[in-house]
């Protein structure tokens, strides 16, 4: 039996239900759920950065965040809530808050204390001081948090087939099901090769921010150099 | 005892009313601090490392708030304005720049006229303004601060500070992040901006000599945040009030004080000047010149043709005895060669010992001064010291460059 089997017949892409719903729902999952924690987790960062104080909060989450069961806190959310698609946004939301919340932390916190400095005595408000200082100079920061969340919520999003949610964990599932080896070859390969273009795309996204956060040294004059 | 002679009135006077400040964790920065700063002069806190003057100076626009006492801004106390208003009133320069990195310098420029709400062409011309006051190449004002040279950032930093045209001017350590060279430079820059904008300039610095040169007002703080003396850098040099004061203005503040006596009366001497090196006469100094009279050199008298260096010279016009001493001390022949800026032409020679006998007599002067205004027989001798000293440190200074 060859593993490509699934996955190279086009009808499995296009019926309903098929491999394109799948990846558009494991999209929008992954998607919904990192702005959900990026809502939540922006402000919170800004505040604990800007203050310095709460970083207990910061470390205490990203602490207990490697240690929360996605799969056992799916279920148990399913069992108080029932099924649906709030469920597994709330699940993934919770796993991407603290990689935002942290780098959000550490970005305000660490940004040009000089600058800051110089703000503050120009007379700029603190929320002008966050706004037009900080956060900018934090935005590098800020974007690669959103990275390592979605990194994670991508790849946690399969378990969204186990509350009925679709998305690629089906493939997993259904193939296992079946005893079909090249479907679940499909969903393991697709939700890793979207990983990996993700995490590209926001690498990228994540480079013109640092270039426009910290932008060249002398030695490179030409300005806004555009990526090959 | 300064400030009744330098003028306190007009806008922008700066009252200090005993103030202190001890934060939170037990530490007294500042201690019963009465000072007056004057409107339009360049006023200059120095001290030791926790004397307090950066706390003194933060505490003007209100980044740090004294525990007891007042400060008022042309008699209004500090207190009843509003932290950002007040702050959008006063230029504030820092050590580094403090540039927003992620800003264009005219962006940079930009921020406090951005912060008052001007339209923005009205900021934009503004700002490439002063660029041009500050004397930097428009051609930098699209550039990024960590695009410029330290020097270029700083001048980036004192044309933020101006931008909005404040009456007053914070600047902490605005040039100790820079190279020698550069800091010569940012003085002169600063001095002559100055001259043109007469601000009220706060400036704190560690560097006695910086303070001494920038200053028409020094105020001298010591460690534990008391005020040990102010005065003008003249008065400090010529009667330090105590032993620290004496300390921290330095062994030679006698060579120091050659800074405040102009080298216009200097009795200038001809000696021979030829083109041609190999003429030179053998057994007195001969300074070789170009078509245009500026000197080159002088002529080596063990090998015929040859020329020494010229060593630095001095502008009678602009110079002061100190830079005229110095330039006889570096010369190979003992002299120094006077070239007004305004020709470029060498104008005489003068020899240590000739600057040494004008020294004497200015000296001389002072003392009448001294004895005019009642002054006890204590200052006479702290004066012959300091002559002492004087001497001393030029005999230093020779022996060192010798070395």
């Amino acid at each position: 039996m060859n593993l490509l089997d699934y996955i190279s017949q086009p009808a499995n892409w296009t019926e309903a239900g098929g491999i394109s719903d799948l990846l558009t729902q494991h999209l929008y999952y992954t998607a919904l759920s990192v702005l959900v924690a990026a809502v939540v987790a922006i402000p919170l960062g800004i505040l604990i950065g800007h203050t310095g104080r709460g970083s207990f909060v910061v470390i205490g989450l990203s602490n207990a965040a490697r240690a929360v069961p996605s799969l056992g806190l799916l279920v148990l959310i399913v069992l108080l809530l029932g099924t649906g698609v709030e469920p597994i946004i709330l699940v993934l939301a919770v796993l991407a808050v603290p990689p935002i919340l942290t780098a959000t932390a550490a970005g305000v916190h660490g940004a040009d204390r000089e600058a800051v400095h110089a703000a503050r005595a120009m007379g700029m408000t603190a929320g002008q001081i966050v706004t037009q200082v900080e956060l900018p100079l934090a935005l590098p920061l800020v974007i690669s948090g959103l990275r390592s969340a979605t990194l994670q919520v991508v790849a946690t999003a399969t378990v969204a087939a186990f509350a009925a949610g679709g998305a690629l964990g089906q493939l997993l599932i259904s193939g296992q099901r079946n005893n079909d080896y090249s479907q679940m070859f499909a969903g393991a390969v697709l939700v890793a090769l979207l990983a990996i273009v993700l995490d590209i795309l926001l690498g990228l996204v994540g480079w013109l921010a640092a270039r426009r956060a910290r932008p060249r040294s002398k030695t490179s004059p030409e300005l806004f150099p555009v990526p090959a | 005892m300064a400030c009744e002679r330098l003028s306190t009135d007009g806008v922008g006077v700066i009252e200090f009313e005993s103030v202190s400040k001890t934060f939170r964790d037990g530490t007294t920065a500042v201690v019963d601090l009465t000072l007056t700063v004057p409107s339009d002069q360049i006023t200059v806190i120095v001290g030791p490392s926790g004397c307090g003057k950066t706390t003194t100076l933060r505490m003007i626009n209100r980044m740090i708030e004294p525990t007891s006492g007042r400060i008022l801004w042309d008699g209004t106390p500090l207190h009843s304005k509003k932290k950002t208003t007040l702050r959008r009133q006063m230029g504030y320069v820092i050590q580094s720049g403090g540039l927003f990195p992620h800003r264009t310098v005219l962006d940079n420029v930009g921020t406090v006229p951005g912060l008052l709400g001007w339209d923005k062409s009205k900021t934009r011309q503004r700002s490439i303004e002063l660029l041009d006051s500050v004397g930097l190449d428009r051609a930098l004002a699209d550039r990024y601060p960590a695009q410029l040279s330290g020097g270029q950032q700083q001048r980036v930093g004192v044309a933020r500070a101006l931008a909005a045209d404040p009456m007053v001017m914070l600047m902490d350590e605005p040039f100790s992040a820079v190279d020698p060279v550069v800091r010569a430079e940012l003085h002169e820059f600063f001095l002559g901006l100055q001259r043109q904008l007469s601000k009220t300039i706060v400036l704190i610095t560690h560097d006695i000599d910086e303070a001494i040169k920038l200053g028409d007002q020094v105020a001298i703080l010591r460690v534990g945040g008391t005020l040990a003396q102010v005065g003008t850098p003249q008065q400090l040099l010529d009667e330090p009030a105590d032993a620290f004061v004496e300390g921290f203005v330095g062994r030679d503040r006698g060579y120091r004080a050659l800074s405040f006596s102009s080298a216009a009366n200097l009795p200038l001497k001809r000696v021979t000047a030829v083109r041609d090196p190999s003429l030179a006469r053998p057994g007195e100094p001969t300074l070789v010149v170009d078509a245009d009279a500026r000197p080159l050199g002088w002529a080596d008298a063990e090998r015929p043709g040859q020329v020494f260096q010229l060593g630095a010279t001095f502008d009678p016009e602009q110079d002061t005895l100190r830079a005229a001493l110095d330039s006889a001390l570096t010369s190979p022949v003992g002299l120094a060669v006077a070239v007004p800026t305004a020709t470029d032409r060498y104008a005489g020679v003068v020899s240590a010992a000739d600057i040494l006998a004008q020294v004497t007599q200015s000296r001389a002067a002072l003392a009448e001064t001294l004895s005019i205004r009642e002054v006890e027989a204590e200052q006479s001798t702290s004066e012959s010291s300091a002559e002492v000293s004087s001497s001393r440190s030029a005999e230093d200074d020779n022996a060192m460059r010798a070395s």
